[in-house]
């Protein structure tokens, strides 16, 4: 036997209630289906309700005279040989309550701008028609108030690029190193070769990439993964900002190749006309700052790379000689920045110690393929 | 005899006196298992009607329109439709449709709030949905009509209707283009006596046969309670449309024993009393009786008839007690084709995605 | 290069269409004898003779209902209602049974009917014969409802129609009957649910259909003087709606106006404002403008040129939201 409950069916049309005029039945009386249990009356009309189960009158839920809610239980019957089921509950679903916004005037778009600036538009004056704040003002208001003088200078797409790779650099541990070079030598061979500093650092670099191949590698979260060919970022400045095409194989290029290359480069970077083998995958990056005069430097890494290594302006400077006395000798710093995942100082000091020794070396350049 | 107010008038064809003796011919081409058919058909549909009075108040059915006292109409006239003929009801065609073939739990799916129209298939039973704006079937069977013409069928197809349809303009504007193109229809009225409230005298000043001649094609009058003569009435609309001759426009004579539906309470615009003495004119009562006379069927037939409609209604009870509520997304499947993207995206809404 | 008018072209699409499928049907008042009231049937009856090509009697309500029954025999049919201010009798047969029918037999029954209507003021025609009855349309589930502006866009969207096995209102602006258009008939193209730019330009968007649209492409035209880049977007497909096109060409110029003969007041302009304000909140910069017939019954002709869109009011919009 289980329990089955009959609930006050809507008998018309969206109909909320009935009253019993007078049950047919009484508890502990046995039906048959459709045997006629209940006069309810309703607001149409006066209505004979038949029994939906046979079985026994377990509970009469209301008495005559008695209002009963559509969906309220109305008999509780016990029905032989049946198994009761449970019922499905809805599921309702609800909308999450809006936030009030505040009563200043302003474009949607606008308020967004606010809003991604951090801009609280209450606090904003507002200069457009009728007190609107405008774009303007929202920009305005963004600085501090010591700003209110400065010019805002739009930021290219490029700029935006290069802002968020130097962020992604800048989370690297990174340390860099220094070295003063006496010059004398790559200045002679140099000027003797007929081209700038630059594509000499850059095969003498390889030289040194070769005894210490630790140089021209990258961290990775499963190895660190050291590359056989030297693929040589060169960071150039142009007006849209910095870029760093690649010598490809830069290693098995001479020193004329690599002079030629290095300009090739320079003006397609200037004029944009990079093509992507051109504008990535350098395995080590190289940064002529001594072009615009800098001595030294923490040149940033350049992701992948574990190593970025900067050359300082080559200039007159006072040395301690050999023999112990202070000369006018040309010379320069090198600025090595390099990964600390993948090389520790010794390493990087080894390296570089090697790189000096090449370039203090007039002959061992001279023997540098041309 | 006395009897209901819109029978007055031209005298309908009829076969079978109230009383069950005949006075027409009662050979109408049936032998006698389609005769016993009948009968069957005809006990089965009441008990159904009433069983569906109780499931509906016993909150398994939303609203029920029954049709007791129209069982010799339906059953008559469905009967005499071949297999690739087509029906188009209204809403209270229940019979018609079991005759037909359409089962009758998808067919109360409509009253149960399961799914409008009922999901069986038109095409593939050649009954209509279950329709409810009253008339606008008949423009629906005209065009079927018009088709099966076109593709030179021999099939047709029979629109029923009420007599506060018969007021519609659909009715007259099904009606003439049917005559218009000649079209294999039979526009088949059951007039039994309410529209609601309203009796046919304040629906109609004519009567409603006659409207065929004005519009060129013709019109019959039959008793409605009398199921051979409906059957035979049938017959040679049929014939009629298939030889090319075009419409016939049928107005059956029967009365509505029960309210409009299960929301109507009929008690506050006629006399039960009156109900009740129209029980003289039943229509299953006077079939059996004769059928019973002219030896064609007996007791135990009849009684057997009793015993297979209480089996077979309960298999449907169950049937329609066991029918749920459909998945949500049947709201959005059948809207087109092919959903357009923004329904598309409504639907995931609504299926909470 | 060949030259069509709309109802050429339309008539084109009707030649192609019954050539291609021998079910198709072509019947409406005065269509077949007549050619239709305004030619968009002529010469069909001649060429595809009477039992597929017909007149019917003054019953719209019956066409409609009829349509409905010659689709579950298998007959498709483009059906035409010989005025937008009467397509009203068969309204319920339409909202009532056609939109309603597939839903209702859950799939089994497809009714690839095309309800031709020619619809739309500027005609300086009597009452009845002006209305924009789209959103009426338009707003019913299951109806698909679309509006050429052109003609070759009519052939296209024609021929679209009718091969869709989903009911479609085809409205068609009669002011713009013999307004002509060179090129080739083509199905390519955007399909149905689809928008069309038909003028680029990025100062703000300005969506349209029927017949507006070329009294818009005229607005944008004039104001390149001003300096303004004015993009025109045809809707062209009502129902369902280009929402995507809407909220692209919305948040890329931040500014939109709408324009439309019927009356304001739950018109489409406002189902693409409220679309745009959904696709594109965050790009506004100035409130969406509509453009639209008043919220009152059709004018007669010596009034019409005060109740529809005028270049004026249209340019006026167009200052108003770019100078927002």
């Amino acid at each position: 036997m289980a329990e089955r409950v009959f609930a006050m069916p809507d008998l018309g049309e969206g109909l909320e209630e009935g009253e019993i005029v007078s049950w047919r039945v009484a508890e502990g009386d046995e039906v048959a289906l459709n045997q006629p249990i209940v006069e309810v009356e309703t607001a149409k009309m006066t209505v004979e309700i038949p029994s939906p189960f046979a079985g026994v009158i377990a509970k009469l839920h209301a008495d005559a005279g008695d209002a009963v809610a559509v969906g309220a239980p109305l008999v509780t019957f016990s029905v032989l040989g049946e198994v009761a089921g449970a019922a499905e509950e809805p599921v309702e679903s609800s909308v999450p309550a809006k936030q009030a916004t505040g009563s200043v005037a302003a474009t949607p778009a606008v308020r967004k701008r606010a809003k991604d600036l951090g801009v609280d538009l209450a606090t904003v004056t507002g200069t457009g028609p009728g007190g609107r704040v405008t774009a303007e003002d929202v920009e305005r208001s963004s600085g501090t108030e010591a700003d209110l003088d400065s010019e805002r200078v739009t930021v290219s797409p490029i700029r935006r690029t290069i802002a968020r790779r130097m962020e992604q650099a800048a989370s690297i541990p990174q340390v860099t190193t220094f070295r003063t070079v006496d010059a004398t030598s790559l200045e002679a061979v140099r000027a003797e070769l007929e081209v700038s500093p630059l594509p000499v650092f850059i095969a003498a670099l390889c030289r040194t990439i070769a005894a210490h191949p630790i140089l021209n590698a990258a961290w990775t979260e499963d190895a660190i993964v050291v590359h056989n060919t030297v693929h040589a970022g060169i960071a150039v400045d142009t007006e849209r900002g910095l870029f760093v095409p690649v010598i490809r194989d830069a290693g098995a290029r001479g020193v004329a190749d690599l002079s030629a290359e290095i300009r090739r480069l320079a003006a397609a970077a200037r004029a944009g006309s990079l093509s992507p083998d051109e504008a990535t995958g350098a395995t080590i990056s190289v940064s002529n700052t001594g072009s615009y005069g800098s001595e030294a430097g923490t040149p940033l890494l350049n992701p992948p790379n574990a190593v970025t290594i900067a050359l300082g302006v080559i200039e007159p400077r006072a040395l301690v000689t050999g023999g112990g006395a202070v000369e006018a000798r040309w010379a320069c710093t090198i600025s090595l920045t390099f990964d600390h995942r993948v090389l520790d100082g010794a390493a990087a000091g080894r390296a570089l110690t090697d790189l000096v020794d090449l370039l203090e070396n007039a002959d061992a350049l001279r023997e540098l393929p041309r | 005899m006395d009897a209901p107010a819109h029978w007055a008038g031209t005298e309908p064809v009829r076969i079978l006196q109230p009383d069950g003796t005949a006075v027409g011919d009662p050979d109408v081409g049936l032998t006698p298992e389609q005769l016993r058919e009948l009968l069957r058909h005809m006990i089965r549909a009441r008990r159904l009607d009433r069983e569906c009075m109780a499931l509906q108040r016993q909150g398994e059915l939303t609203v029920y329109p029954p049709f007791e006292g129209q069982e010799a109409a339906q059953v008559g006239s469905a009967f005499a439709l071949g297999a690739e003929d087509w029906a188009f009801p209204t809403f209270r065609e229940l019979a018609a449709a079991l005759v037909r073939g359409v089962d009758p739990v998808q067919y109360l799916w409509y009253h149960r709030g399961t799914w409008h129209g009922g999901p069986y298939d038109p095409r593939a039973t050649r009954f209509g949905p279950i329709c409810v704006p009253v008339a606008t079937q008949i423009c629906h069977a005209v065009g079927v009509a018009m088709g099966l013409q076109k593709d030179g069928s021999d099939a047709c197809a029979l629109a029923y209707f009420g007599d506060g349809s018969a007021s519609e303009g659909d009715f007259h504007e099904g009606a003439n283009m049917a005559a218009v193109f000649r079209v294999p229809a039979i526009l088949f009225c059951q007039n039994n006596g309410w529209a609601i409230s309203v009796p046919t005298g304040l629906q109609t000043a004519g009567e409603i046969w006659k409207r065929a001649e004005g519009l060129g094609f013709p019109g019959v009058r039959v008793d409605g309670n009398d199921v051979l003569a409906v059957y035979r009435v049938t017959m040679d609309a049929l014939e009629h449309a298939r030889s090319g001759g075009g419409p016939t426009l049928i107005e059956a004579l029967t009365y509505r024993m029960g309210p409009h539906t299960t929301a109507d309470d009929a008690s506050r615009y006629r006399d039960e009393h009156e109900v009740e003495r129209w029980r003289a004119f039943d229509p299953i009562d006077r079939y059996r009786t004769w059928l019973v006379a002219a030896g064609h069927a007996d007791d135990d037939f009849v009684r057997g008839c009793d015993e297979d409609a209480a089996g077979w209604v309960a298999e449907v009870r169950a049937g329609i007690t066991a029918t749920e509520a459909p998945p949500v997304e049947w709201m959005f499947d059948w809207t087109f084709a092919e959903p357009p993207s923004v329904l598309a995206r409504q639907r995931e809404e609504a299926l909470g995605g | 290069m060949v030259e069509w008018t709309l109802s050429a072209a339309l008539n084109r699409a009707l030649i192609d269409a019954m050539e291609e499928d021998p079910r198709l049907l072509i019947y409406g008042e005065d269509v077949g004898r007549l050619g239709g009231v305004f030619r968009v049937t002529d010469g069909l009856q001649t060429k595809f003779g009477e039992d597929r090509v017909f007149d019917t009697p003054i019953a719209e309500a019956g066409i409609i209902g009829a349509a409905i029954g010659l689709a579950l025999t298998g007959w498709k049919s483009v059906v035409e209602m010989q005025f937008d201010g009467f397509s009203y009798p068969a309204f319920e047969q339409i909202v009532s049974h056609v939109a309603k029918y597939r839903t209702r037999t859950r799939g089994r029954v497809d009714l690839p009917i095309v309800i031709r209507i020619p619809s739309f003021g500027g005609i300086r025609g009597k009452e009845h014969h002006g209305e924009s009855p789209e959103t009426y349309y338009a707003h019913t589930a299951g109806l698909k409802v679309v509006a050429p502006s052109s003609a070759l866009d009519g052939y296209r969207l024609l021929r679209l129609a009718i091969a869709d096995p989903d009911p479609v209102v085809f409205l068609e602006p009669k002011a713009r009957y013999w307004a002509k258009e060179e090129g080739e008939l083509t199905t390519d193209g955007p399909g149905i649910g689809e928008g069309r730019v038909v003028r680029k330009g990025d100062s703000c968007v300005v969506f349209a259909y029927g017949a507006m649209v070329a009294r818009c492409l005229e607005t944008a035209d004039a104001l390149e003087a001003e300096g303004l880049s004015v993009r025109v977007v045809d809707l062209r497909s009502l129902a369902p709606l280009d929402v995507d096109l809407i909220g692209l060409s919305a948040r890329e110029t931040g500014r939109a106006v709408v324009v439309h003969e019927a009356p304001k007041t739950l018109g489409m302009g406002g189902e693409v404002a409220a679309r745009i304000m959904e696709e594109a909140f965050d790009l506004l910069q100035a409130p969406v403008a509509r453009v639209t017939g008043w919220d009152v019954p059709y004018p007669p002709a010596a009034l019409e040129h005060r109740y529809l869109p005028s270049i004026e009011r249209i340019a006026a919009a167009i200052r108003r939201v770019t100078s927002y």
